[in-house]
């Protein structure tokens, strides 16, 4: 069933079916009666210290079950086949984790190389690889590092064909006109801002944006597509899958210098496998998509961050819903649920839940699949 | 309308012995950086471009024969110190000329070097086919303490070469900055380079505490080895440390005598605070740089716990920059900001 696939992540059918199989989540956890709990997994930030770890949201209100601490601010997460959680550290960053919220010793990789990993790490659709995007010191091009899934030491590279590349998605079905581009071709959003390592997350000579979504074959890495939106100072940055309009909704971030422009900058672009549409102008969002998830019935949930909003939107980007969630910031959706994490709230399928306001959660989480 | 030298009147209830602390003028961004380059950078700079010619006569010297280490070392140990201290905070050119991945770029890559070593370049100009990895500061600490140069060696050719680059450098930066501290920018320049200034500064901070210390204790911990520090292979990794702290201390707290007037000296982050009243977070500040400078000189490098201990206490330090002192200085961190990802 389409609705089933984790349009978040944008697993493979198969690959997701393995995964359903393969974590075993504690069955107090993994309630599946609505209401009840649900688990969520997480970075965040709390008395100055960084932490990843297993949260739960239920009737009894939010807890940290389990944690770990980190050694600087981290970004994207991504969950393993084998139940493992894979972590990023933010840009520019310099290690990664893998984790097993279960116990056992976390598995620590350390970047030496002139490269700088961007946030986002995703296990390959043939489950061989860990992807991360990255920057090359050097001249800021932007890689894919292709990374042993054991050892998560770095086996090879591809270009991005762009700079600042940020989230990976992988196609869980074919799409484009004859099926050019068939379930498992990776996509990733070069979010074309430049950067150097001298200055590290600051943003520089923002008249060189060159943003662009590129589709890659995941054996090679060969370019199989790029797509440029209109507007060069729309940043593209998180990807997610719709499969009830078949889409891939593309948050973005505006980096115009021109403040009116980008307070009412499109947040959402979507791409249907041909092209790169930018939605309708979104008035007052204030120029920041923090994250995108798949929304029940088609289209998707973006956080609007800097508008204290989360924001559901039709396939086509037009706003169907706004809810007041201030500092909206990480979004995880599963088999027709969602969930969105604010400052001192937690919002879950219409509700909204008080959070501790000592844990700031970080921009993006993972909710797993229920055993 | 920008109203310069006028002294907080609030201040006058400051109690007497708080006087000197308390008391700053209303700097404007263009007042800091002026300040920051006339008497920060452009001084520094020159120190460095006043040692590099030294290395590389040292050098020379060791090469022709007979051997000579020691005095190398030193000047080797001298110049890296200059240059620890111009960097520390890394601004305008040093930026602008990508001058720490040129000269310093860490880690050293020995196989490299191994590799560029065998093609025995000859000339400045066959060293702009050599990698970064492989020269600048470290491959020349390598070549004299790791594997020992002999004179009249093509190694001691290279390390010369290697040094004449870092004189290079050294001139142009000085060059640079000596034409910043003559005409500093105005208005929106100024604030940019506030800006920069402040980002770089904690820039500086994070590069001394996690790239320096952090980062080795846990790679160290990962691989159940010793920590392998920067600068450790000439016994300089304190020293380096030191030198980087004084620095990014130099442009965070007020000298004891007080804020300077305008066009006076440098204008710390504390300063800039008391000078637009916000004493509170000025005092806060002034404490947890304390509190830092009190790690820092406690500090031994041999000791993994001594290097984790000083590392935490640096942490705080960032942490409340990031959270409360930027925004009293209306700059929006790049280091720290959830813009861009």
């Amino acid at each position: 069933m389409q609705t089933e696939i984790d349009a978040r992540h944008g697993l493979t059918r198969r690959a997701l079916l393995a995964l359903l199989g393969a974590v075993a989540w504690p069955p107090a956890y993994a309630d599946a009666t609505r209401g009840k709990t649900d688990e969520l997994l997480a970075s965040w930030a709390e008395a100055g210290r960084y932490h990843a770890g297993r949260l739960s949201v239920g009737a009894e209100g939010a807890q940290v079950r389990s944690r770990i601490e980190l050694p600087t601010r981290a970004h994207g997460l991504a969950l393993d086949a084998d139940g493992s959680v894979l972590v990023a550290a933010r840009r520019p960053g310099d290690w990664l984790l893998r984790w097993r919220p279960e116990g056992g010793e976390p598995q620590w990789h350390w970047v030496n190389d002139d490269r700088r990993l961007n946030g986002h790490v995703l296990p390959s659709s043939d489950g061989h690889s860990v992807w991360t995007t990255e920057t090359d010191q050097a001249d800021a091009r932007g890689l894919i590092g292709l990374r042993n899934a054991r050892t998560l030491e770095k086996t090879g590279e591809w270009a991005t064909h762009g700079m600042d590349p940020h989230e990976m998605l992988v196609l869980p079905e074919a799409l484009g006109p004859r099926g050019r581009f068939p379930a498992g071709t990776l996509l990733v959003a070069n979010g074309g801002i430049p950067t150097q390592s001298e200055t590290g997350r600051s943003h520089r000579d923002l008249s060189r944006m060159d943003p662009s979504l590129v589709a890659l074959d995941p054996a090679s890495g060969a370019l199989l597509g790029q797509w440029r939106l209109h507007d060069a100072r729309l940043s593209v940055r998180h990807l997610a899958w719709d499969p009830v309009s078949r889409r891939v909704g593309i948050a973005l971030q505006a980096e115009h210098d021109d403040e009116a422009a980008r307070r009412d900058a499109p947040l959402l672009a979507t791409w249907d496998g041909s092209a790169l549409t930018a939605s309708p102008p979104m008035a007052g969002a204030l120029g920041y998509g923090g994250d995108v998830c798949a929304r029940a019935g088609g289209g998707f949930w973006l956080s609007a961050t800097h508008a204290n909003a989360l924001l559901g939107l039709a396939p086509d980007g037009a706003i169907a819903e706004r809810v007041t969630l201030p500092s909206a910031g990480a979004l995880a959706a599963q088999a027709g649920h969602a969930w969105a994490g604010g400052a001192a709230a937690v919002w879950s399928d219409g509700q909204q839940q008080a959070w501790p306001a000592a844990l700031q959660i970080d921009n993006h989480w993972v909710s797993p699949p229920r055993g | 309308m920008r109203i310069r030298s006028r002294w907080l009147a609030v201040l006058l209830c400051a109690p007497g012995a708080l006087w000197a602390q308390a008391a700053a003028p209303y700097y404007y961004p263009p007042d800091a950086v002026a300040a920051l380059y006339r008497d920060h950078t452009a001084p520094l700079a020159r120190g460095f471009a006043t040692q590099a010619p030294q290395l590389v006569q040292a050098l020379q010297a060791h090469c022709a024969g007979p051997a000579a280490l020691a005095p190398a070392r030193a000047a080797w140990t001298k110049t890296m110190l200059a240059w620890e201290h111009l960097t520390a905070v890394a601004v305008g050119p040093l930026i602008e000329r990508r001058s720490l991945r040129a000269i310093d770029f860490q880690p050293l890559r020995p196989d490299l070097l191994k590799r560029m070593l065998a093609r025995e370049p000859k000339t400045l100009e066959d060293m702009v086919r050599v990698g970064t990895p492989a020269k600048g500061l470290p491959a020349i600490e390598h070549l004299l303490w790791t594997a020992p140069i002999a004179p009249n060696s093509g190694a001691c050719a290279y390390a010369v070469l290697a040094a004449q680059e870092v004189q290079r450098e050294a001139e142009a930066l000085r060059s640079a900055f000596d034409a910043l501290a003559a005409t500093p920018p105005e208005e929106e320049a100024a604030v940019t380079a506030f800006v920069e200034f402040i980002n770089q500064w904690l820039g500086g901070l994070e590069r001394l505490r996690w790239m320096g210390m952090e980062k080795p204790l846990r790679e160290a911990e990962t691989r159940g080895a010793s920590p392998e520090f920067a600068r450790q292979p000439s016994g300089q990794t304190g020293a380096a440390w030191a030198a980087e702290w004084a620095e990014l201390r130099a442009l965070a707290r007020q000298l004891d005598s007080g804020a300077p007037a305008i066009g006076a000296g440098r204008v710390s982050i504390e300063s800039y605070l008391r000078g637009r009243g916000h004493i509170v977070e000025a005092d806060r500040w002034r404490a947890a740089v304390d509190e830092s400078d009190r790690a820092m000189q406690a500090l031994k490098p041999g000791q993994p716990t001594s290097v984790d201990a000083t590392a935490r206490t640096l942490k705080k330090l960032t942490a409340l920059m990031q959270s409360e002192i930027a925004g009293k200085l209306e700059v929006n961190l790049g280091f720290s900001s959830a813009d861009g990802d």
